[in-house]
């Protein structure tokens, strides 16, 4: 999978970062970045066992936009520019036997092939990041973290999460250069 | 007069205490609804700020008690006033604590695992999955009746009419099939012919979701106010093609309802696997916030024991500084405070004390003076018989024979001058002895001191020896410098004169602790034929003396020094041994 997605993205002329639990490309269209994370640090069958015993695993991809420091104030290190926080739900609905994807925007896709399933949860597709009104993109590179929690804690169990026994990993840090057009 | 006042400062302390206490109660609260409603809020920065502020101030808390812990230790090792009280107070006051918050916490976490398995138990989970059986069997059973209709024969004689006259195709499918809840027809082109339905028109389709539905394919759809499963057939028959779609309303609220129930058994299934872990989390959680209360109330205690001991301390610490001849001291108590009365008591006692001490302390003064004019009399009485015996055999002479006046005028004259210098002597002792100045205490090596001292009558004190013993260097104490090298000449003087041949006179001092003070005991001792006992008695008063040419008020003089330095004098004596002299002066405080 990761020499697909490696080989893939190559040819798409993408910037890539790449890892046993991680892949990350962003390819450019003008002043506009798509990123493009998958995640790999699951467990196929238990995630597919706790959907369908009607819990609901979460995925959120931390992305932070970076802008390298240049000059005198280097130092000071990069800046944050901006940083987005897309987060998927997965479920199965009872009623029509099918697998869901809740997004942010409370849009729910339905599956019926399980592996489609898992590819589109785990796979963050051509999210947009816009280009700061102030400073083009040039210079800049993005962080992405992705917290994967097998189960979303309900009250009172949220507790657990203060404790850090929620059943969530967080993979590294990766970092993916925007290239200059 | 000194005023002691019990220090509010301990009270200030335990209200800062409880306002702090009350403040992390209300934090704990706060947090626990936030923790319980909103988990992704509760991770962010003000909670994790919450929860580092806790563990700084548990860290500050322990902190402040192992402090108080190490200074009860100190009191104790001291020897303070009240302190085994006030470890006795604090047992009792930790002991409350223990006995009320371990039984509580045991009880709640019980309680809340007992709650657990009663409310959220396996018969329950099992109740719910039962139920969500049910719906989906019905909802099944709804589309199975849908689909079986509309491919029955039945359904098909009735649309054999619906060019012609769909109100009554309409009318005869809903007598058909009491479920269906509308009827929608289009043509191919997707242009409505014809609707009809029970009620509202929640299930009409317009025309491009028309255009999107499928054939055949049962679906669930659902508008605001209404869910509803829907399935298209069409019609192809001599009068032409059209798209029949029927619609079963769904039971009211049937989405809300099978969504409370999917997120019940989600709840459930998350409690069946991880009851152990939360378990843990209650605990760790109940633990978080309890600990630092806990500190709070044993540091309560310890501001608790304090003020309850203070009172007491400071009637102790007073009682001592009046025992030790200071009736200045009086302490200022808090009206409606209990021990008040005891206070109010004490301040007349020691002001009972002081005027009576002032009253006997007039009535020795005046005494003394009478003793002492006594005594100046009798010794300025002494040299005046031999004056006037020979003043009056000058005269006989002058008068019987002035001739001979020569023989006897120089042996009475130089009688008389002898006498007169004698009292001169007398008069110029006294005169010291009441003029004695005001000490200028300053800081002292003991040992220079004493060696000045030793010094003057080492060289003439011929045969005798004077001999140094634990005379540490180090000691330093407070004191006027000149009327303290007197007190050691007169003692060495006396000492040197006592020893009749050859002997030693030994010079030692020694540390001691009086209560809290500190003192230097110095020892002069000689190995003279000591002090008569009908003497003991009067060795320190003014005139006394067993010596042919003494004064009587080198020990008067010394005795006044050491008072006036806030010191004692004593002696010991053993005939033919020799005497001992002790003096304590207060140590200068080490720097």
């Amino acid at each position: 999978m990761l020499l697909f997605f490696f080989c893939a993205a190559a040819a798409g002329g993408q910037t890539l970062a790449v890892s046993d639990e991680l892949a990350a490309s962003i390819s450019r269209n003008h002043d506009r970045l798509r990123l493009s994370v998958d995640f790999f640090g699951y467990d196929r069958d238990e995630f597919l066992t706790n959907v369908n015993e009607g819990l609901k695993p979460q995925i959120t991809f931390q992305i932070k936009v970076y802008r390298k420091a240049e000059g005198f104030f280097k130092f000071l290190g990069d800046r944050l520019v901006e940083e987005y926080h897309p987060m998927f739900e997965a479920g199965k609905d009872p009623f029509l036997s099918r697998y869901v994807i809740y997004e942010d925007s409370d849009k729910k896709t339905l599956y019926t092939d399980p592996a489609l399933f898992l590819k589109s949860f785990f796979r963050l597709r051509d999210y947009p990041i816009p280009q700061p009104e102030t400073e083009p993109l040039d210079g800049h590179y993005i962080l992405v973290q992705v917290v994967y929690k097998k189960i979303r804690l309900l009250p009172p169990l949220n507790i657990l999460s203060l404790v850090f026994m929620d059943q969530a990993e967080k993979s590294e840090w990766y970092r993916v250069e925007v290239d200059e057009e | 007069m000194k005023m002691r006042r019990r220090a509010g400062s301990t009270l200030t302390g335990l209200i800062s205490l409880v306002i702090v206490y009350v403040i992390i109660i209300i934090l704990v609260l706060v947090l626990a609804n936030q923790v319980v409603s909103d988990i992704p809020k509760a991770r962010e920065l003000p909670v994790t700020f919450i929860i580092i502020l806790a563990i700084l101030f548990s860290l500050v808390l322990i902190g402040i008690i192992v402090v108080n812990v190490i200074r009860l230790i100190r009191e104790k090792a001291a020897g303070r006033p009240g302190v085994n009280f006030k470890f006795r107070l604090l047992m009792f006051f930790f002991l409350i604590v223990i006995l009320s918050s371990v039984p509580q916490a045991f009880l709640s976490i019980n309680f809340i695992n007992s709650a657990m398995h009663a409310w959220f138990g396996s018969r329950v989970g099992e109740a719910l999955r039962g139920g969500l059986s049910v719906a989906i069997e019905t909802y099944n059973d709804s589309i199975r009746n849908l689909e079986e209709f509309t491919e029955g024969r039945l359904f098909e004689s009735v649309l054999s009419d619906l060019d012609r006259n769909p109100e009554r195709t309409w009318e005869n499918v809903k007598s058909l099939n009491p479920e269906v809840d509308s009827m929608q027809v289009f043509d191919t082109g997707f242009k409505e012919l014809f609707y009809a339905g029970r009620g509202d028109e929640g299930t009409r389709l317009l025309r491009s979701q028309a255009t999107e539905s499928q054939e055949g394919l049962v679906i669930k759809d659902a508008t605001e106010e209404v869910s509803f499963l829907r399935i298209r057939k069409t019609v192809d028959n001599s009068q032409g093609k059209y798209y029949v779609i029927l619609s079963s309303i769904l039971p009211q609220g049937f989405d809300e309802s099978a969504a409370r129930l999917t997120d019940s058994i989600e709840s459930i299934t998350q409690l069946e696997r991880l009851q152990t872990n939360f378990m843990f989390a209650v605990i760790v959680f109940y633990s978080f916030f309890s600990f630092p209360l806990l500190l709070l109330s044993i540091l309560v205690s310890f501001l608790l024991a304090e003020e309850i001991i203070r009172p007491i301390v400071q009637l102790e610490d007073a009682t001592r500084r009046v025992a030790e001849g200071d009736f200045s001291i009086r302490i200022l108590s808090r009206s409606r405070d209990d021990l008040s009365l005891l206070v109010s008591s004490f301040n007349s006692m020691v002001n009972e004390l002081e005027h009576t001490r002032l009253k006997i302390l007039q009535t020795e003064k005046v005494a003394a003076w009478q003793e002492i004019a006594q005594q100046l009399a009798h010794e300025i009485k002494n040299p005046l018989t031999p004056i006037k015996l020979s003043a009056e055999r000058l005269l006989r002479k002058f008068r019987q024979n002035p001739e001979n006046l020569k023989d006897v005028l120089e042996s009475s004259v130089s009688s008389i001058i002898a006498e007169v210098d004698s009292l001169n002597t007398l008069l110029t002792e006294f005169r010291h002895f009441s003029r004695l100045p005001e000490p200028h205490p300053e800081r002292l090596q003991l040992y220079d001191l004493v060696k000045d001292a030793a010094a003057l009558y080492s060289r003439e004190s011929g045969e005798v020896q004077i001999k140094y013993e634990d005379l540490d260097r180090n000691i330093f104490i407070k004191a006027d410098p000149v009327q303290l090298k007197q007190v050691f000449a007169n003692l060495f003087k006396n000492a040197v004169e006592a020893i009749d041949g050859g002997g030693s006179v030994f010079v030692r001092a020694d540390l001691v602790k009086k209560g809290n003070k500190s003192y230097c005991r110095i020892q002069i001792q000689d190995t003279g034929s000591g002090i008569e006992e009908k003497h003991h008695s009067s060795v320190f008063n003014p005139y006394f003396t067993t010596k042919q040419h003494g004064t009587g008020l080198g020990l008067a003089i010394v005795e006044r020094i050491v008072f006036d330095h806030d010191g004692q004098i004593w002696f010991e004596t053993e005939k033919d041994a020799g005497t001992t002299f002790f003096i304590d002066l207060p140590m200068e405080p080490e720097e």
